[in-house]
């Protein structure tokens, strides 16, 4: 394969890892790193680099369109982003002291059943919960017009501390195992501080930026981001998520929710593949 | 003064994207100027993709490379600006909350930057 061919593939692949990772608010990574060393022969070291960089250009292709419609909630954002990052710095200071095999048979495990909890539309008005004093001195919350349904969405989130207690978790296991965990953020958004499906994975598609640049220089310095290969990448990535962030509005919930429960589905298979086979 | 906050959120992350999908096309065109042969030899990829390839891995490569006119010190360098773009982007919420008052989300957004930049030196120490 000449190089040039190689940008083409590359960039294709990006586009469509970019497109789904907008619309799932994940970042790609579970395409970018099979496709790379599978596919492409790429050394794996240089290919979990590029995936650290599809992250943040998942997020930052795709956030400027939902911030703008108001389909990310950048409050829920920015204080759940208090425990990713704070979650992340312990990941990444544990790294050396944890067994990473067991790390994802147990991510492997919670992202199971996350899927099969997802798989069930919240029953609404089942049993209403009580907007705790958290959710409301943090003023969260926030209404968007869903394209899909063609109304406005007014919704208010529940459960805040509960929510930044499994962020800072799943800050804790992209620390220590280098994946960007939007696999977990969506689900805790969804179970626990029941926000509509769509805001969870924009909102979630915001933050994930922000953990994978903290990470970022590390992994330049290391030497595994390389331009060659991450460039393409980003561009891909990044073009691919502006396109997805224009489709999400207009897809209905239902159907969202389906494609990230398969999705979660493949993630948690994958997770839990490799601690066995470790 | 909400709408204010979600323009200039808006805004940076715009200016980032643009800015470094630009600096990346430009660096990709020099480089396939210096290297024609990256348009047919198979070998060359092996060099690029492989455990050994070289390519910058501090600042300082990288505006050296600028200089000498490497291509892929070029694209280094719009993905750096990638990065960086998430990190401006929270920084720019401190300055918004704080100019629209907002004492609460003053702190929330303060501690996360706070928590950003350590984990940026204790990742630069560690490597």
């Amino acid at each position: 394969m000449s190089p040039i061919l190689f940008v083409v593939i590359v960039g294709a692949i990006s586009l469509l890892a970019g497109f789904l990772g907008a619309l799932l608010g994940l970042g790609g990574g579970i395409i970018i790193v099979p496709a790379l060393t599978l596919l492409l022969g790429v050394d794996i070291r240089l290919a979990i680099g590029a995936s650290i960089v599809s992250v943040i250009a998942t997020s930052s292709g795709a956030a400027a369109a939902y911030v703008r419609d108001r389909l990310a909630n950048i409050r829920v954002a920015m204080f759940l982003e208090l425990g990713t990052t704070a979650g992340a710095i312990t990941g990444a200071v544990l790294a050396g002291i944890l067994i990473p095999r067991f790390l994802f048979i147990l991510f492997g495990l919670i992202v199971g059943y996350s899927a099969f909890a997802m798989l069930r539309d919240r029953r609404r008005g089942a049993k209403e919960i009580e907007v705790g004093p958290w959710a409301r001195v943090l003023d969260l919350k926030s209404s968007y017009f869903d394209d899909a349904a063609g109304m406005h969405v007014d919704y208010q989130p529940k459960r805040a501390r509960i929510g930044l207690a499994l962020m800072y978790f799943a800050g804790v296991i992209s620390g220590l195992l280098g994946i960007g965990s939007g696999a977990l953020k969506v689900p805790a958004m969804d179970l626990a501080m029941e926000l509509p499906i769509k805001v969870s994975t924009a909102t979630s598609n915001f933050m994930i930026g922000v953990t994978a640049a903290a990470s970022a220089g590390v992994y330049f310095s290391r030497g595994q981001i390389d331009p060659f290969i991450a460039g393409p990448v980003a561009i891909g990535v990044m073009a691919g998520a502006f396109i997805g962030s224009h489709t999400l509005g207009r897809i209905s919930s239902r159907t969202v929710r389906f494609i990230f429960v398969a999705v979660l589905t493949v993630v948690a298979v994958q997770m839990l593949f490799k601690g066995v086979m470790a | 003064m909400k709408e204010w906050v979600h323009t200039a959120i808006v805004t940076t992350l715009r200016v980032g994207v643009v800015l470094s999908i630009s600096i990346m096309l430009v660096g990709m065109a020099v480089t396939l100027v210096r290297h024609p042969e990256y348009f047919s030899s198979r070998p060359a990829l092996g060099a690029l993709i492989s455990p050994g390839a070289h390519f910058p891995n501090t600042l300082l490569d990288v505006v050296s490379g600028i200089r000498h006119g490497r291509g892929q010190a070029v694209v280094m360098a719009g993905l750096l600006v990638l990065i960086a773009t998430p990190v401006a982007r929270v920084a720019l919420s401190v300055v918004v909350f704080v100019k629209v008052r907002d004492r609460l989300y003053t702190a929330i957004t303060s501690v996360v930057l706070l928590i950003l930049l350590i984990s940026f030196s204790i990742g630069l120490v560690a490597a």
